[in-house]
């Protein structure tokens, strides 16, 4: 990296969010009589100890877990009513106090809850066990899948009349039905590339609603990475020939190690390329590389484009962003608005991590962070 | 040589007529089927080259009507592309499951699908297409 570029943001998926004031430690530390305070709150909690009690419930927790909070409880009622995803959170909220650790569990009857889990640490430097914050997000994920099923089945319905129309109009580009002048030519072109920005669009519409609902599913099995590389450069060579612009292709033996979705790979680099391509001048070059490091796979997109300013970076992957630049540059028209946003997700299935390096006028740096498989294991 | 005949099974009128139309300028035999019953009786009889399935296909379903025809010894070795807005990775894997040659998505790039045909049947040893005129 260079010096110039030092204007980095980073995006982890490892569901940890970083410290900070939290009320409980406060009622903990100030409180002696605390459990009895907490029982009072309206809020589902329940804490469990370094002895791996559960100490204090509140009542609406009691409720969850069918008990009151004058009834004990055991770690394992837990358990079994809310799922062995609560033992991995108790396990990694122990592992970083004081961080918060965010995860979403599922009860025995089907309830989703989203769950902020956080080992709360005495002044002396002692745990005072782990707190578990629980919002039923039920309604709210029934109501997502709602949605997603009928954007899928609005997409669906949208596709279908594209399929002849792509038919129809090469038949005539093709001038099997007669000879086209020139402007006929143009016209084609115009309405077969607005046609397939429209399929475009609406294919990444349908992979964002099956992120929503979950129904993405990764493979995670050896990727053969020049194959990789070179299938995504193709995917957008005309586009980048068309510009002038060069894209080099960089990796090492090494980078053999890469594991994952070869089709969700190939379709995270094509994304970050056609953003290259979008926002770099004529005859500039893109560097794709690949390189291996001692515990992931770093996959770089490099261009010499307009950059990004430090603002516009945390909001990039978010859903159809549209960054402030002059219109020569953004040209509207090209892309769907959701590529990096589905960059994004895959990244997130596949357990890895984004860097994003950029200036203005200095160029960006994508670099994707894949775990590499550990031993005995798919990480 | 007789041009080779291919059979597209696909429940959208407007798209077979219009595939049709290009298969035909390119020299090959169409025969077509609105269903999935229509499309394993008219494969069974007519013997195509090569056959377009669509997935959701009213009466059978074409990952069915792949199965079929791909466990019958004389339809083994004849490609089937599969060509549906079916974009799940899922799907995909059933279609291939179930002998499938190919999958593709629709809408399609007409030009590519048109190359996997030729491809397709200039490795069938009894068929070659026929040069438009």
């Amino acid at each position: 990296m260079t010096a110039a570029m030092s204007n980095s943001t980073e995006f982890e998926f490892d569901h940890t969010l970083p410290a900070g004031p939290d009320i409980l430690e406060d009622i903990v530390a100030l409180v002696p009589d605390w459990k009895h305070l907490i029982a009072q709150l309206d809020e589902t909690i329940i804490h469990v100890d370094v002895f791996d009690s559960v100490s204090a419930l509140t009542p609406s927790a009691g409720q969850l877990l069918c008990t009151t909070p004058a009834v004990k409880s055991t770690l394992d009622e837990v358990v079994s009513s809310l799922g062995a995803d609560f033992l991995t959170l108790l396990d990694k909220a122990r592992r970083q106090p004081p961080k918060k650790v965010r995860g979403t569990l599922q009860d025995s009857q089907g309830r989703f809850f989203e769950v902020t889990a956080r080992n709360v640490i005495s002044d002396h430097g002692l745990s005072l066990g782990v707190f578990f914050i629980l919002h039923d997000l039920t309604k709210y994920h029934v109501q997502q899948q709602k949605i997603s099923t009928f954007v899928s089945m609005v997409a669906h319905e949208l596709l279908n009349p594209m399929a002849p129309i792509m038919e129809g109009l090469n038949l005539i580009a093709d001038e099997q039905m007669g000879t086209l002048n020139d402007v006929q030519r143009h016209c084609l072109a115009v309405v077969a590339e607005e046609t397939s920005r429209l399929a475009r669009l609406v294919n990444d519409l349908l992979d964002i609603s099956r992120f929503d609902c979950g129904k993405i599913q990764i493979q995670r099995i050896p990727v053969d990475v020049p194959r990789l590389l070179s299938s995504a450069v193709n995917n957008v060579s005309a586009r980048a020939v068309a510009k002038g612009i060069s894209i080099e292709i960089k990796y090492h033996e090494l980078s053999a190690d890469l594991f994952g979705d070869h089709e969700r790979l190939r379709q995270v680099i094509i994304n970050l390329l056609e953003n290259a391509i979008k926002y770099s001048a004529p005859g500039k070059q893109i560097v794709l590389s690949v390189l291996s490091r001692k515990d992931h796979i770093n996959i770089s997109v490099k261009d010499q484009g307009f950059g990004m300013a430090r603002r516009d970076i945390p909001r990039l992957f978010e859903r159809f962003t549209q960054l402030n630049y002059p219109d020569h540059i953004r040209n509207r028209g090209q892309g769907s608005g959701l590529g990096l946003a589905i960059v994004h997700e895959i990244v997130k299935l596949h357990r890895g991590k984004i860097k994003v390096f950029s200036e203005l006028n200095q160029g960006s740096e994508f670099i994707v962070v894949l775990p590499k498989r550990r031993k005995g294991r798919l990480s | 040589m007789n041009p080779a005949r291919i059979l597209i099974v696909d429940d959208y009128q407007n798209l077979v007529e219009l595939m049709a139309l290009r298969l035909r300028a390119e020299g090959y035999e169409v025969i077509t089927a609105f269903d999935g019953m229509q499309g394993l009786q008219l494969a069974r009889t007519q013997h195509p080259d090569l056959v377009i399935l669509d997935v959701l296909l009213p009466k059978m379903d074409g990952f069915k009507v792949c199965r079929l025809l791909k466990f019958d010894e004389r339809f083994r070795k004849t490609p089937i592309i599969m060509l549906t807005s079916r974009a799940r990775d899922i799907d995909r894997q059933m279609g291939m499951d179930m002998g499938a040659d190919a999958y593709f998505l629709k809408p399609y790039d007409p030009s590519i699908l048109l190359r996997e045909i030729h491809d397709r049947i200039c490795e069938s040893p009894s068929h070659a297409p026929v040069q438009a005129a």
